[in-house]
């Protein structure tokens, strides 16, 4: 009896771990692909400020820009932390 | 007069159509002749379908992450075309993932790798790998 309890014990923990670690891949994949998105169009926006290059955009324009990717990657953010707050743990 | 079958045809693949912009722009301002911008990987290959023929080589700004097709998928697909061996593609991604590329080796058309955002010496280093591309002279 005791034997077989712990074997379920330990499967319900293995089994946890395995959600977990899914998790954490797909949170690792986001941050790299979806989080990266907004901040490197936020760097390139930045560049075209700091080298007050205005040929393609105004300077309004690029700060306008730079404000909506600020937003998209706040948003991405609160995305992960509500992700990452529903991982369900079997007890 | 309108040959076009020894020149090079330079696209940008890209969701994000402010970074399509940007990239178009500085081609362009680095003396890159008429850059053409899809921003989904199946309109690419659509237009490479039909286009292949009619110039020398591509040479390609690839995105990785993208809905719909995205660039390893476009990879797969263009490899085994007829056309595959004038794709010239730099991948250009805002990946950090090692796994990407190391990944990008397994496709024979990846001429350079580049993670997002671009520097104006990474555009130079871009710049540079055109120029090696076939035809180069004669664009």
């Amino acid at each position: 009896m005791g034997a077989l309890l712990d074997v379920t014990e330990s499967r319900r923990l293995l089994k946890n771990i395995k959600t977990q670690n899914k998790v954490l891949k797909e949170v690792a994949w986001e941050q790299a692909h979806i989080v990266r998105a907004p901040l490197v169009r936020l760097k390139g926006l930045l560049q075209l400020l700091q080298n007050e290059s205005y040929e393609l955009w105004s300077r309004e324009s690029v700060i306008a820009k730079i404000h909506d990717a600020a937003d998209e990657m706040d948003n991405v953010i609160k995305g992960i932390i509500n992700k990452t707050e529903e991982i369900e743990i079997e007890r | 007069m309108n040959d076009k079958s020894e020149k090079i045809q330079t696209i940008i693949v890209d969701d994000d159509l402010i970074i399509g912009q940007m990239q178009i722009f500085m081609l362009k301002k680095m003396g890159i002749e008429n850059p053409l911008f899809f921003s989904e990987g199946q309109k690419a290959l659509d237009y490479l379908d039909t286009e292949a023929k009619t110039f020398g080589n591509f040479f390609i700004l690839l995105d990785l992450n993208m809905p719909g097709m995205n660039g390893w998928e476009f990879l797969e697909a263009t490899k085994n075309k007829a056309y595959g061996e004038k794709l010239n593609v730099v991948i250009v991604t805002s990946s950090l993932f090692k796994d990407d590329l190391k990944k990008a080796d397994n496709f024979p058309q990846v001429i350079g790798y580049f993670q997002k955002s671009l520097s104006v010496q990474e555009f130079k280093d871009i710049i540079a790998l055109h120029e090696e591309v076939p035809n180069y002279n004669k664009k």
